[in-house]
C-alpha cells in the first residue's frame, strides 16, 4: 500500500579512458525476494550516445528517469546498476565500466557519484584488449548491485574507472502510516 | 427550497504544486553568441496546467563584450500551475537554445531537459545542453556550409526516455535554471517528497536553498552530526 | 484592461461550442456626416439632416469558432462582377475561374459567393457603413502590426532577422500573401518553429466608414481603385479594417484571446465594492456593464466595441457543479490507482518487545589518500552488535508474506581489488560546468609520498655524478630524461597525470543489514546510546602474495533514519624499523587480532576507562562509504490483515460527508425530541421541524383519530390511512412520536371496533 516514486536524470559521466561515444545502460533493480510492481514508468533502458569527448570534457546524458513502484516491504529497496559502454565510429561496442548504488530512502534531492570498475585480467587480456577492444566482461552483470550472502569479492580483479553522475529525486507515499520513518 | 450541491473536499483527490521561476543564463562552448531559447513543460497523463503557460520563447541575448563573463542571459519567466492526482509524470522542462551564425542563419545550439523540483523551495539547477551530431564528417562538413544542422523533430523528445539510444550527440554549453516550487495538499493525499515543513497545507519550503553541488538532503527529524570517526 | 494584453484561457469544452457575441457601437463620426461636412463647407446641420444619419449605431453579431463571415473587400473582390451576372443567368453557369484580381482567398469563397447570388441573393447588398466580419485559419491574413512589432522606441528599422519574436506569432500558412514582405530565412524559422507549436487563428475585424455606393460600384466593374480607394485627397480608403479580437487556439487546448473577452464591470469605478440605489436600477434595466474597448479611425469616427462569450459558465452553481464532478472524476482515478497497487506490506514488527527494525542499505564506495604502489587494494569489514541486538530475520513471528527474505545474516565481507584511477580535478562549481564536483578529490599541488622522494633523491644523484664524473659517462643524460619525465608528469605507472591528482580506488560494494532492536532500547540508558558497529580494514596485495595492511576504521550505524555519506578517516599502526622493513619485503605485518579493539576492545579486564596509550598509528587515507537508514516501527492503527484501513476511511469520509453529517444531524434531533419536550427549546428547530410540529397540533387528538377512523370505514389491520386528516405525513416528525400515535390509535380503534362490532 506504499509507493515509491523515483524522478531523477542520469546526468552524465566523467573521467572514462574512452571519452568519446560513451553511453549508459541502467537498470534499476529491486529485490529479489520480493516482487516490486512497477505501477508506471521505465526500470530499464540506455541513453545516448556522446559522440565527441576530449581531455577534460565530461558525457552528456540527461537521461530521464521516471518509475513509481509499490513497495511490498522495506527489505529490497532498489539500486541502480550503470554499465558504461563506449560506442566508436565502426559500431562496436566496448565495456568501461561497472557501477552501482543505492536508491536513497530518505524523500527528497540526492547527487549521487557512482563509482565505476572494469575487471581487468592479466597481461595476455591486456593485450587483447589493447588491440582487439575485448575487454573481460561479468558473465552475470546482476552482481554488480546485489551481494549473495556468505560471497565476497575478494579475488576479483578490476580497475577502477570514472565517475557517473545520478540527480534523483525520492517521493514516497504512504510509508509513514505504515510505521516507517524515512 | 433547494440548497446548492456541498462541495466535497479536494484533499484526497488531487494535489497541486506551483513552479515560478527563470531560465536565467547560458553559456555555450566556442563563444557561441546571440542566443535564444524557447521552453516547453511536458507532463503525464495524470497532470494539467491550470494557470500559466506551459511553452515559451525567449529574446535573442547578446554577450557582454568588454567583460570576461562568456555568459548570455535572458532571464526569461517561466510560471505554470498544475494540478495532479499521481507524482507519476512530474513536469518536466525540455530546453532548447538557438542561435544566429555568423551568416545569419537559424541554427540550433542545444537541447536540454530539467525535471521540476519536486521539494518546495528555491532551487538553482544547472542543465548540460548536448546537440545531435550528424552521422559522418562529411554530412558534418556539409550541414556547417549550409546551415542547417541536425535537429530534434520535436523539442519533448530530449525529456523523455524512450528511443534514446539510437541518437548521436555532443556537448555543447550549460543553462543555468531558477525555479522555485510550491506544493499544496501533497501530504493529505500521503505524498513525502522532502523539504518543507511536515503538516501544512501549502509548503514554500523551510531549508533554504538546494543546489547540485550540494551534498545528500539529509531526511528524518533530527539532524545527527554523525560523521568520521578517529 | 488593456486592449493589446493577450488573456489565456484553458478549453474544457469541444471547440465547436464557442460562441461570441460581438457589440460594435458608433460614439462619433460615420462617413456619412464627413461626407455632408465636406460638401456643405461649413456644414450647417440642421436637425432634419441628422434624422437622415438612420444608420443603426449599435451593431450585434454573433460569430461562432471558424466562421467564415465576409468583410467588404472580400465581397467586393470576389462577388461577380457584371459581366459575370449576365453569364449567371443563362442556363449552363460556368464555373468561376480565379481571376488575376483575386489573388486573395480561395475559389471556394468565390464559389460561395456566386451560389449566394444564384440563390436569389445579392451579397453587396450586405455591405454596411459598419460591419462586423471575421478571417479564419485559411485565410492567411496577418495584420500589420505582427509584421513590424515595435517592441523598443527604437526608430531604425529592425532587421526582421533580429526580431522573430513577432514574426514567430504570425499566422500561417503565408501562401496568400505577396513576396518580399518576409525574408526567406525568417520564413524558415517560423515554419520551424511553428512546427513544434500549432495554432488555429481566427480573426474577428469591423470594417467602419465604408463608402458603400463606391464598393459596390468597384465590385461590379472589379476596378480596384473604386474598392480601394486613394489617398486621402481624392477621397480616401473605402473603408477601414480594424482587428477587434484575435483568437488562437493551440494544440494544448489553450485559448489566448487578444483582448480578453469582456467581463461584468462594477458599475462604479470608484467604490466597486458596494452598489448604489441607482447603480442597482441601472444594472436591473439595462444588464451589466462589460468591458469594452475603444478605436479611432482615421477618418475621426469612434467606435467601441466589446465581446461576450455567449456561453461562459455565469451562474455558481453551475460552476460549482463543474467543480464537483472534476473532483469525484479524480477520486474515481485515485481509487483505481489505489485498488491496483494492492493492500499488502510486509516485515512490520508484530510483538511489542521489538520496538523497531533498523534497515540500512550501506555501500562502500570508493577509497582515497592511499598512496599507488602498484598493488591491489581492497577492503574488509566486520559487522559487531552490540547485546541485544539481533538480525530482523531472527526475531519470529514477524509476516514475511510468504517468502523468505534473503538470509543476509553475514557478518563480514570484502571487497573486490581495485587498481587505482586518477581522477581529474574540476573547475569550480560556480561556473556549473561540471557536474557534482564537491566529491571528486582536488589535485594535490606536490607529489607526497615515496614516489617524490625517490624522483628527487635520483635527480639529486645523478646530479652529483654527472658533475664528478664529467661528460664522458653520460650519466647527465639519465638525469636529464628523468626531470624531463617529470616535468611531463610520465610516473612509473605510466599513466599521464594531469595534474597529479590523487589515485581513487572505486570498490561499489552493497550490503545490506537489517537488524531488530533491543528491547529496552528506549528506557535502559546503557542500551540506548548502543548502536551496531561497522568496522572496517583495508589492505594492499602486492605482487609476490604480500598483503600489507593500510589503514583501520569504523563507522557506528546511526539510529536516526536518513541518508548519509561519511568519509571514514582511517590509520594504520606504524612501529619500529624492523617491523617497517619486514611489512615492506614479507607483508603481513600490524594487523590487529580483534577488529573489535578499532573501536573497543571486547575485553577490558575489568577496567573502568578505555586507555590506547602506546600504540602508535599514523594517518592513512580515508574510505567513502553511504548508509541509508530507515526504522520500521510497528504501526499505530492496523487492522490484522494489515489492510489499509487509515487511508481508505478518509477517502470515504471525503465522499460521504454530506450524507453523514445530514443523517448525523437528523438522529441527533430524533434522539433530543424523544428524549422529551423540555429539550426542544435548546435545539435549534428548522421550519421544517416547526411545521411538523404545527401539523400535530392541528392533528385531531388521539381518541377522535379513532373515531374517525372507525366511523370511516373497516378498520382492519393496521392500516391508517383514514386516519390522517391529511394526506401527506408531517416530513420532520420523529419516529417515536409516530410510533406511539400509531400504536395509540390503534389501541382506540381496536376498542371501538370492539365497541362497533357489539354494535
Amino acid at each position: 500500500m506504499a509507493e515509491l516514486h523515483l524522478l531523477g536524470t542520469i546526468l552524465g559521466c566523467s573521467d572514462f579512458k574512452e571519452p568519446s561515444g560513451l553511453f549508459c545502460k541502467w537498470k534499476i533493480a529491486t529485490g529479489e525476494s520480493y516482487d516490486w510492481q512497477t505501477l508506471g514508468g521505465e526500470v530499464s533502458g540506455c541513453t545516448q550516445v556522446d559522440a565527441l569527448g576530449g581531455e577534460g570534457t565530461d558525457g552528456v546524458w540527461d537521461h530521464p528517469i521516471d518509475s513509481h513502484f509499490v513497495i511490498p516491504s522495506m527489505i529490497g529497496w532498489p539500486r541502480m546498476r550503470v554499465e558504461v559502454w563506449s560506442r566508436d565510429s565502426g559500431g562496436s561496442n566496448t565495456l568501461c565500466g561497472y557501477g552501482f548504488c543505492n536508491i536513497p530512502t530518505s524523500p527528497g534531492l540526492h547527487d549521487i557519484d557512482i563509482a565505476t570498475w572494469v575487471p581487468c585480467g592479466g597481461i595476455h587480456e591486456r593485450l587483447c584488449s589493447f588491440f582487439l577492444g575485448m575487454k573481460p566482461h561479468l558473465k552475470d552483470p546482476s552482481i554488480v548491485a546485489h551481494t549473495r550472502p556468505g560471497e565476497s569479492r575478494f579475488g576479483l580483479k578490476c580497475e577502477s574507472s570514472g565517475v557517473v553522475y545520478l540527480q534523483i529525486e525520492v517521493i514516497t507515499s504512504n510509508l509513514e502510516a505504515q510505521g516507517v520513518c524515512c | 427550497m433547494s440548497r446548492a450541491p456541498k462541495i466535497p473536499s479536494t484533499s484526497d483527490s488531487s494535489f497541486y504544486v506551483m513552479a515560478s521561476g527563470q531560465i536565467e543564463s547560458a553559456i555555450f562552448s566556442g563563444n557561441l553568441d546571440n542566443l535564444y531559447c524557447r521552453y516547453a513543460l511536458s507532463f503525464g497523463n495524470d497532470w494539467g496546467v491550470i494557470h500559466g503557460v506551459d511553452s515559451g520563447l525567449s529574446q535573442i541575448a547578446r554577450k557582454d563584450a568588454g567583460s570576461q563573463d562568456q555568459s548570455v542571459t535572458w532571464n526569461f519567466p517561466i510560471d505554470c500551475t498544475f494540478k495532479a492526482t499521481n507524482a507519476f509524470g512530474w513536469p518536466r522542462l525540455a530546453i532548447s537554445v538557438y542561435g544566429v551564425d555568423a551568416l545569419g542563419r537559424d541554427v540550433v545550439r542545444g537541447y536540454g531537459s530539467l525535471l521540476l523540483p519536486t521539494s518546495p523551495g528555491s532551487h538553482v539547477r544547472y542543465v548540460h545542453t548536448y546537440t545531435p551530431m550528424s552521422s559522418s564528417i562529411l554530412q558534418r562538413f556539409i550541414s556547417w556550409m549550409s546551415g542547417t544542422h541536425p535537429e530534434f523533430f520535436d523539442s519533448k523528445f530530449v525529456s523523455q526516455g524512450e528511443g534514446r539510444e539510437v541518437t548521436r550527440v555532443r556537448n555543447t554549453g550549460v543553462v543555468k535554471v531558477t525555479v522555485n516550487v510550491m506544493t499544496k495538499g501533497m501530504e493529505s493525499f500521503g505524498y513525502n517528497s522532502g523539504g518543507g515543513v511536515a503538516g501544512s497545507t501549502l509548503n514554500m519550503g523551510g531549508s533554504g536553498n538546494f543546489s547540485t553541488t550540494g551534498g545528500f538532503n539529509m531526511g528524518g527529524p533530527a539532524t545527527p552530526a554523525l560523521s568520521e570517526r578517529y | 484592461m488593456d486592449p493589446a494584453q493577450p488573456f489565456y484561457y484553458h478549453i474544457c469544452d469541444p471547440m465547436q461550442n464557442l460562441s461570441l457575441k460581438v457589440t460594435l457601437r458608433r460614439i462619433h463620426g460615420g462617413l456619412a456626416d464627413s461626407k455632408k461636412q465636406g460638401k456643405a463647407g461649413k456644414g450647417k446641420q440642421t436637425k432634419d439632416k441628422n434624422k437622415e444619419n438612420l444608420q443603426p449605431s449599435v451593431l450585434e453579431k454573433n460569430v461562432q469558432w471558424q466562421e467564415k463571415v465576409f468583410g467588404p473587400r472580400e465581397i467586393a473582390v470576389l462577388a461577380p462582377s457584371s459581366s459575370e451576372r449576365a453569364d449567371l443567368r443563362s442556363p449552363r453557369t460556368p464555373r468561376s475561374k480565379a481571376s488575376s484580381t483575386s489573388s486573395l482567398g480561395d475559389s471556394d469563397y468565390k464559389e460561395a459567393l456566386y451560389q449566394r447570388l444564384r440563390d436569389g441573393f445579392d451579397p453587396l447588398e450586405e455591405v454596411q457603413e459598419a460591419m462586423v466580419f471575421t478571417y479564419v485559419d485559411k485565410d492567411g491574413f496577418v495584420p500589420k502590426s505582427t509584421l513590424q512589432p515595435r517592441l523598443t522606441t527604437s526608430n531604425t528599422q529592425d532587421d526582421p532577422t533580429f526580431n522573430p519574436l513577432g514574426l514567430a506569432t504570425a499566422t500561417m500558412p503565408m501562401r496568400q500573401l505577396p513576396k518580399g514582405v518576409l525574408p526567406d530565412s525568417t520564413n524558415a524559422m517560423k515554419s520551424h518553429l511553428g512546427r513544434e507549436a500549432p495554432f488555429k487563428i481566427m480573426y474577428i475585424m469591423a470594417a467602419v466608414d465604408c463608402d458603400v455606393e463606391s464598393i459596390k460600384e468597384g465590385s461590379l466593374e472589379k476596378n480596384n481603385d473604386s474598392i480601394y480607394g486613394g489617398p486621402a485627397a481624392i477621397g480616401g480608403p473605402r473603408f477601414f479594417e480594424k482587428v477587434l479580437c484575435t483568437i488562437k487556439l493551440y494544440s494544448n487546448n489553450t485559448m489566448e484571446a487578444t483582448p480578453g473577452f469582456s467581463e461584468e464591470e462594477p458599475e462604479d469605478e470608484y467604490n466597486p465594492t458596494f452598489a448604489s440605489s441607482h447603480s442597482l436600477q441601472v444594472r436591473q434595466s439595462e444588464g451589466p456593464k462589460t468591458t469594452t474597448f475603444r478605436f479611432v479611425t482615421p477618418r475621426g469616427s469612434v467606435y467601441e466595441y466589446a465581446i461576450e462569450n455567449r456561453n461562459a459558465v455565469e451562474s455558481i452553481v453551475s460552476t460549482e457543479r463543474l467543480l464537483i464532478e472534476e473532483t469525484y472524476r479524480d477520486q474515481r482515478k485515485v481509487q483505481e490507482r489505489r485498488n491496483r497497487r494492492g493492500n499488502f506490506f510486509f516485515g512490520k514488527p508484530e510483538t511489542d518487545d521489538v520496538p523497531y527494525f533498523l534497515h540500512s542499505n550501506i555501500e562502500i564506495v570508493s577509497a582515497e589518500g592511499f598512496g599507488d604502489e602498484g598493488g591491489y587494494l581492497f577492503t574488509e569489514y566486520e559487522l559487531s552488535m552490540p547485546n541485544g541486538w539481533c538480525f530482523a530475520t531472527q526475531v519470529t513471528g514477524t509476516n514475511w508474506g510468504g517468502r523468505t527474505p534473503p538470509d543476509e545474516r553475514c557478518l563480514t565481507g570484502a571487497t573486490h581489488l581495485a587498481r587505482p584511477a586518477y581522477l581529474k580535478p574540476k573547475s569550480s562549481a560556480e561556473a556549473g560546468k561540471a557536474f557534482g564536483t564537491t566529491n571528486i578529490p582536488r589535485g594535490e599541488d606536490t607529489m607526497g609520498g615515496l614516489r617524490s622522494q625517490f624522483f628527487g633523491l635520483t635527480l639529486f644523484f645523478t646530479i652529483i655524478a654527472g658533475m664528478l664524473l664529467g661528460e664522458a659517462y653520460m650519466i647527465w643524460l639519465f638525469g636529464a630524461l628523468l626531470m624531463v619525465g617529470a616535468v611531463m608528469g610520465v610516473s612509473p605507472t605510466g599513466q599521464y597525470d594531469h595534474q597529479l591528482s590523487d589515485p581513487v580506488y572505486h570498490f561499489g560494494y552493497p550490503t545490506n543489514i537489517h537488524l531488530a532492536a533491543p528491547p529496552d532500547i528506549h528506557t535502559n540508558p546503557v542500551v540506548m546510546n548502543s548502536a551496531p558497529t561497522l568496522l572496517f580494514q583495508v589492505s594492499s596485495k602486492h605482487a609476490f602474495q604480500r598483503h600489507i595492511i593500510e589503514g583501520y576504521g569504523y563507522v557506528k550505524i546511526p539510529t536516526t533514519p536518513g541518508t548519509y555519506e561519511i568519509n571514514v578517516k582511517m590509520w594504520v599502526p606504524r612501529g619500529g624499523i624492523r617491523s617497517e622493513m619486514r611489512n615492506f619485503f614479507v607483508g603481513g605485518a600490524y594487523r590487529l587480532h580483534d577488529l573489535r579493539s578499532i573501536e573497543m576492545p571486547s575485553d577490558m579486564g575489568g577496567a573502568t576507562f578505555l586507555s590506547k596509550f602506546g600504540f602508535r598509528t599514523e594517518k592513512s587515507g580515508s574510505l567513502k562509504v553511504r548508509i541509508n537508514v530507515v526504522t520500521h516501527r510497528k504501526p499505530l492503527d492496523t487492522a490484522d490483515d494489515g489492510s489499509d484501513m487509515g487511508n481508505s476511511q478518509t477517502l470515504n469520509q471525503g465522499r460521504s460527508t454530506v450524507d453523514d453529517i445530514l443523517s448525523r444531524v437528523r438522529t441527533n434531533r430524533n434522539m433530543a425530541a424523544s428524549r422529551g419536550g423540555k429539550n426542544q427549546a435548546t435545539t435549534p428547530i428548522s421550519p421544517l421541524r416547526r411545521r411538523s410540529q404545527m401539523m400535530d397540533k392541528f392533528t385531531f387528538s388521539d381518541a377522535d383519530v379513532g373515531t374517525q377512523g372507525s366511523a370511516g370505514g373497516e378498520g382492519g389491520g393496521g392500516g391508517d390511512g383514514g386516519a390522517f386528516p391529511y394526506k401527506t405525513a408531517p416530513s420532520g416528525g420523529s419516529t417515536a412520536d409516530v410510533l406511539a400515535k400509531v400504536r395509540a390509535r390503534r389501541a382506540a380503534r381496536n376498542n371501538k371496533g370492539d365497541n362497533a362490532d357489539t354494535m
